[in-house]
């Protein structure tokens, strides 16, 4: 079959694996050659693919911009900063991770059915409605929640009960975070995904061919939302506090902001995103403290004018087969 | 036609409506279908062709009215199902997906009638079945040529030809056919006519075929039905039909 043809749902191939496996490679073995500052860095990057993968996913098969991924990197990081935190329960993560997974499939299904109920325009609004409903419960249920001043000092971590360093939490989090990946591009060379794009292209003849158009944009959401709730658990680890502004719709925005940066008609593109944002946003707060909003607003409209969809992943790869050319 | 009547009935549509303020385009309309019995539906611009086989699918809902397939009520059922079941339409205005090739097209009707719609982490080139009743299909509607080519660079004709080999896809037990040739040149409206026409013959399927060419619809079925303003004005062969009085005069007088 000839998908290299396709302009905006490229296929994965044999080269998409190698890549990845590249890609694992690299992080695996990064950590013993930069310093503990700049691996918490790269695990934050780690962790946010899967949920910049949720957008991806959201835009590039059904045509949604998903603005509400921080509700279940909330749920997530309320979770476990309650149970290995507040309540003290347990700081197990095989208990924290499956309990985060039901309830952000739970949750996700639920709104599922009102924010999929439009799309377009009024889908984007509804996610960022939603968040911002989260985050005034979260704020002002100050009793539970510790209101502005979130819930510190959460326990590290233990797998199978024993407990993770930081450098265990690490490699937890790339097994996480590369198995996701991996999940993901085996949904993207799904049937499910065929006819996720059926119902982008043309939702009255998906219909009328038989294909339940509501319950799979539900699932396709949902899916999205369970990367991120996975996500909420190990960021709540990985930076021992949270605060209600994981549930600030800005919050949500950064994994829209990261999906336009990586670009959306590449597989890469969730993965150099992720990445490409939290760098920008190191070495900018670092560099010019102040000038940080306005250098990644003007990164990301620079992006849309030139390369539109394709992002940075986009602009790689056209300068690769230029060079190849020659 | 007598012979119909002992076929068993497959669709019944007691007094549908649906009315839009002041248009009425369907007003409580009753119809019959056998399987395998195949009509043509003819009618002026605005008589309520496409709103009434808008009703049958499911794609809008009936102010009063029941619909039944073999006996069951499906009034309420939606759409998607009820292309499960076996109602089936093709667009007047050709809906296709543009952004995919011709074959992942028909390999997407293909998915959705075998009900494989949560395979989630399943390859899809490994969904050998799929594979193959696809490639048969092209095969048959003879877009082999154009299979691997994207139909957002395609002409109506192929257009229309892919949303009917979608439609068969669905194994459809009756299929409705909104002007398969409306847009579309001489010799290539003859093609697909034909393709069509075989393709139902060849499955014993029931059709409602809506069509403007008079010639052809003489040649399309032994039963046709005139629409006018929301109702049935005349029944039966194309000849009985067309020599009527009332129907020259409305087929004619609104610039047929
Ligand atoms: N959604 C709608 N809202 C308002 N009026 C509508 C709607 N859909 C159809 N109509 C009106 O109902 C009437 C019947 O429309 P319909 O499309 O069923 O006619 P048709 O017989 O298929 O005509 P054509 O030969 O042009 O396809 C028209 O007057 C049309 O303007
Ligand atoms: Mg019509």
């Amino acid at each position: 079959m000839n998908t290299a043809l396709s302009m905006t749902v490229p296929s994965v191939g044999r080269r998409t694996w190698i890549t990845t496996l590249i890609f694992t490679a690299i992080v695996v073995v990064l950590p013993f050659f930069i310093s503990g500052y700049q691996r918490t860095l790269l695990q934050k990057g780690l962790l946010w693919i899967p949920s910049v993968f949720g957008v991806y996913i959201l835009y590039s098969l059904l045509r949604q911009v998903h603005f509400g991924q921080s509700i279940f990197i909330g749920l997530g990081s309320y979770i476990t900063a309650f149970m290995a935190g507040k309540y003290s329960v347990t700081n197990e993560l095989m208990i924290l991770l499956p309990l985060a997974l039901v309830v952000s499939i739970v949750v996700a299904y639920v709104l599922g059915i009102f924010i999929m109920k439009r799309t377009g325009f009024y889908f984007a609004v509804m996610g960022i409605a939603v968040t911002m409903v989260f985050w005034s419960l979260v704020y002002k249920a100050r009793t539970i929640t510790g209101g502005s001043d979130g819930i510190s000092h959460i326990k590290n971590p233990s797998l199978f009960t024993v407990p993770l360093s930081d450098m265990g939490l690490y490699y937890f989090c790339l097994i996480v975070s590369v198995g996701i990946i991996v999940l993901m591009l085996r949904v993207l060379n799904s049937s499910f995904s065929l006819q996720l794009r059926a119902i982008a292209g043309d939702l009255e003849k998906a219909e009328s061919i038989g294909i339940p158009v509501k319950r799979m944009q539900r699932l396709a959401f949902t899916i999205a939302g369970a990367n991120a709730g996975i996500t909420g658990v190990l960021l709540a680890f990985s930076y021992n506090y949270v605060s209600p502004s994981v549930f600030e719709w800005g919050y949500g925005a950064n994994f829209v902001q990261s999906a336009i940066i990586g670009g959306v008609t590449s597989f890469a593109g969730p993965v150099v995103g992720a990445f490409g944002f939290i760098n920008l946003e190191f070495f900018i707060s670092t560099w010019f403290a102040n000038l940080w909003e306005i250098i990644i607003g003007l990164t990301i409209a620079i992006i849309v004018v030139t390369v539109g969809e394709k992002g940075v992943t986009g602009i790689v790869q056209t300068l690769f087969s230029k060079i190849r050319c020659k | 036609m007598s012979n119909n009547e002992q076929k068993p009935l497959l669709i019944t549509a007691d007094k549908l409506r649906k009315y839009y303020g002041e248009v009425k385009p369907v007003n409580d309309i009753s119809l019959e279908i056998a399987q395998g019995q195949v009509l043509t539906l003819v009618g002026a611009n605005g008589a309520g062709k496409t709103t009434l086989l808008n009703l049958l699918t499911g794609l809008i809902r009936p102010d009063r009215g029941e619909i039944r397939l073999l006996g069951e009520k499906i009034t309420g059922v939606p759409p998607d199902q009820r292309a499960k079941r076996g109602i089936v339409k093709t667009f007047q205005l050709e809906h296709v997906f543009d952004d995919m090739t011709v074959f992942d097209n028909v390999r997407t009707a293909c998915f959705s009638s075998a009900g494989k719609h949560y395979s989630l982490f399943k390859d899809i080139e490994d969904e050998n079945e799929i594979n193959e009743r696809t490639g048969a299909l092209i095969e048959l509607f003879d877009l082999t040529g154009v299979r691997d080519a994207f139909v957002r660079n395609l002409g109506h004709g192929y257009k229309k030809v892919i949303d009917i080999a979608m439609c068969f896809a669905m194994k459809p037990k009756i299929l409705l056919v909104d002007e398969p040739t409306s847009g579309v040149g001489e010799e290539e409206k003859y093609k697909i006519m034909d393709l069509l026409m075989n393709q139902i013959e060849a499955n014993n399927l029931a059709a409602i075929i809506v069509e403007h060419d008079l010639h052809l619809v003489k040649e399309l079925s032994k039963e046709t039905i005139v629409m006018c303003d929301g109702e049935f004005i005349a029944r039966g062969t194309p000849d009985h039909v067309f020599s009527q009085e009332k129907v020259i005069e409305i087929l004619v007088g609104k610039g047929f």
